[in-house]
């Protein structure tokens, strides 16, 4: 347990054990978002008194508050990482006061999910962290695949000529880490291959941007049959959250860590159908626990079924970085 | 006035709005009626001049009443009104025709593709609606066609009072048409006791809500309801009941959109603060200021927004020369 005046070390350490014990969320969110109250001023006046003791009790940040409010247990974190949003303003904020849990809860629900993914061997297309620290998505990508080779820039988009050079020349099973709009730039160019059996390509990012919508399964389809890879997953991941959600083939997958549940749009009562989705993840101990999206979706046990973006809501996501890149929004 | 006119008024106040689909429940669709029709009949009224003879009404759904006053003044003055109904909400434009039955009023009820049809006569145009609404529809008037097309614009009270009738008069501006249509406050600028007025506001916005609930809210709204109010709890107050909010926050904060029954208070300590509201599409200001230079086409008492005198100049333009020809008109 997490008593309200636990030190931050202490803290980090509890977090890291329940984690890599595949502790649940019920189990430590509620004592956590407690001292996250005490310990972080702005969150506590956010919260106004509310003293939560079940997962849904914990008042949750919409991710748009997050643009203007920085809710973190240092003033001098360790990493920060940034929405995308160049063209429209302000940029969402997460500020974490180390990686360390970050990158084990990544590791551990990627590992469980996507096992013997060949990282070792990595081609990806998601923006790098090495130019971009404050990409999460970089960030997880370059902590599984530290040796990746990178074929994304943020002010010119895909290296389409390299990639495809690159997976050409692929003689060992090849994980492949790209972003739904990042994977339409590589296809749009002309290529085709056949990766080694056991190769792996994660989409990320959404499939809607601010003014073009690329059709998920034409995509997919397509990239099976130019790049001759079995394995597809997806990933579901947010700046704003340390721990991420896997679809192998039967829904998104949430680590134990991480509760999600769905909302009534407008009251933020509990509903059982289709609502806006909010998580409370453990591994943002230092952060935020509670966020609520933009994004809704229908929650079946560990399972998410996404249904799109709150009518209304701004585009957002990883796919954005490439939209901007490559001047998808005039197309 | 002409009589016969009136007495279409009357009738269209003596209405029951409450299955015509405005969103707005049920008091507060009689309140907001009852609001527009006071102010029509409170008059002067103008006439254009010289008269067309048809004039097309394009309507939005946001503000219900809004085609009241302009049809009843060009009825009076002899014009033969065409009112194209939102084909989101048409039955107050049915309900507008039916009082003004046997005055020259009829309703179109078709999508916006088939309603430009309309336009091809070369008739005198009276828009309201969304920027790209009148956008799409001034590509369909003819060449020199005259129109008076009316977009988004906002409107704002700038106070320096923060006793419980201001507060009063305010959360009634806020409260009619749930925050819909250009002349709902999307802010108050307070200059004198913020947290005065802040609370008193509270309580009005409390009161409102009893007597007038509010309506239906788009569930796009609640995401950013809860964004607002967590901001002003973090870096401001936030007075919050069900159905209404009044978040104080810090001026760099301050927004042009207005969500239904939330009213915004900014502290201000000089109006020298507000020069940039200038560079917005700008309707009405509510203030207890008397002359204000902030570059609002209408000034009025808190408690009038939603109640404007038939004589003004709508957005800063002269709509009835604009309809007569004699002017050239406002597009957005």
């Amino acid at each position: 347990m997490v008593g309200s005046a636990e030190s931050v070390a202490r803290v980090e350490r509890t977090v890291l054990d329940h984690v890599r014990g595949s502790g649940t969320a019920a189990a430590l969110a509620p004592a956590l978002a407690r001292w996250q109250q005490r310990r972080i001023p702005a969150y506590g006046r956010f919260c106004a008194g509310l003293e939560p003791r079940e997962l849904t009790d914990i008042p949750s940040a919409p991710v748009a508050l997050l643009k203007h409010v920085r809710f973190c247990i240092t003033t001098q974190p360790g990493a920060v990482f940034r929405t995308s949003g160049t063209t429209s303003g302000a940029r969402g904020e997460h500020a974490l006061a180390s990686t360390r849990v970050y990158d084990e809860a990544a590791r551990l629900w990627f590992e469980a999910c996507v096992p013997d993914c060949p990282t070792e061997h990595t081609i990806s297309l998601v923006t790098d962290s090495d130019q971009h620290p404050d990409s999460s998505l970089g960030h997880m990508v370059s902590s599984f695949a530290p040796d990746k080779r990178s074929f994304f820039d943020l002010a010119r988009g895909v290296d389409t000529r390299g990639a495809w050079q690159a997976l050409a020349g692929a003689t060992e099973p090849t994980w492949l880490p790209t972003t739904a709009f990042a994977l339409a730039e590589l296809l749009r160019a002309p290529g085709s291959v056949r990766l080694p059996a056991g190769s792996v390509l994660m989409v990320t990012g959404g499939f809607k941007g601010r003014s073009s919508s690329l059709d998920e399964q034409a995509l997919l389809d397509a990239a099976r049959g130019r790049l001759g890879v079995e394995r597809v997953v997806r990933e579901y991941g947010m700046t704003e959250l340390s721990s991420q959600l896997w679809d192998t083939g039967r829904g998104y997958r949430a680590p134990p860590w991480l509760h999600v549940y769905a909302v009534d749009p407008v009251t933020a009562e509990p509903v059982e159908g289709v609502g806006l989705l909010r998580f409370v993840d453990c591994a943002n101990w230092s952060s935020c626990l509670a966020i609520e999206t933009e994004d809704l979706g229908v929650v079946c046990g560990d399972r998410v079924d996404l249904a799109g973006r709150l009518k209304g809501a701004p585009a957002r996501g990883c796919s954005l970085s490439v939209e901007e890149a490559t001047g998808w929004t005039s197309g | 006035m002409d009589e016969r006119v009136v007495a279409a008024v009357r009738r269209f106040g003596s209405m029951d709005p409450t299955g015509w689909e405005t969103g707005l429940s049920a008091p507060g669709a009689r309140a907001a009626l009852h609001e527009a029709v006071a102010a029509v009949l409170a008059g002067p009224w103008q006439a254009p001049d010289p008269v067309p003879d048809r004039v097309v009404i394009w309507c939005a759904a946001n503000v219900f009443t809004a085609p009241l006053e302009w049809t009843a003044q060009l009825v009076a003055a002899g014009s033969k009104v065409v009112l194209k109904a939102p084909s989101r909400c048409p039955a107050p434009a049915r309900a507008l025709a039916q009082a003004f039955d046997g005055l020259g009023v009829r309703t179109v009820v078709q999508p916006h593709e088939r309603a430009v049809e309309l336009l091809a006569t070369g008739d005198p145009v009276l828009g309201m609606g969304g920027d790209a609404a009148m956008a799409q529809l001034a590509r369909h008037l003819l060449p020199g066609q005259p129109r008076s097309l009316h977009g988004h614009r906002v409107s704002f009270a700038v106070v320096q009072g923060s006793s419980p009738d201001l507060a009063r008069a305010l959360a009634r501006d806020a409260a009619l048409y749930d925050g819909a249509g250009c002349m709902s406050p999307a802010a108050v600028f307070a200059l004198g006791d913020h947290e005065r007025l802040a609370a008193h506001l509270a309580d009005a916005m409390a009161a409102a809500q009893r007597r007038w609930p509010r309506g239906e809210v788009d569930p796009a709204i609640g995401p950013r309801w809860r964004t607002r109010t967590g901001l002003a709890r973090v870096l401001g107050a936030s007075h919050e009941g069900p159905g209404w909010a009044v978040p104080v926050l810090p001026l760099h904060l301050a927004q042009a959109s207005v969500l239904p029954r939330m009213l915004p208070v900014h502290p201000v300590s000089r109006l020298a603060q507000l020069a940039g509201l200038a560079e917005l599409p700008l309707s009405s200001c509510a203030t207890d200021l008397g002359e204000l230079e902030l570059g609002f086409p209408r000034l009025c008492a808190p408690g009038s927004l939603q109640a404007p005198r038939t004589n003004r100049h709508h957005d800063g333009v002269d709509v009835m020369a604009v309809l007569s020809g004699q002017v050239s008109g406002g597009s957005p």
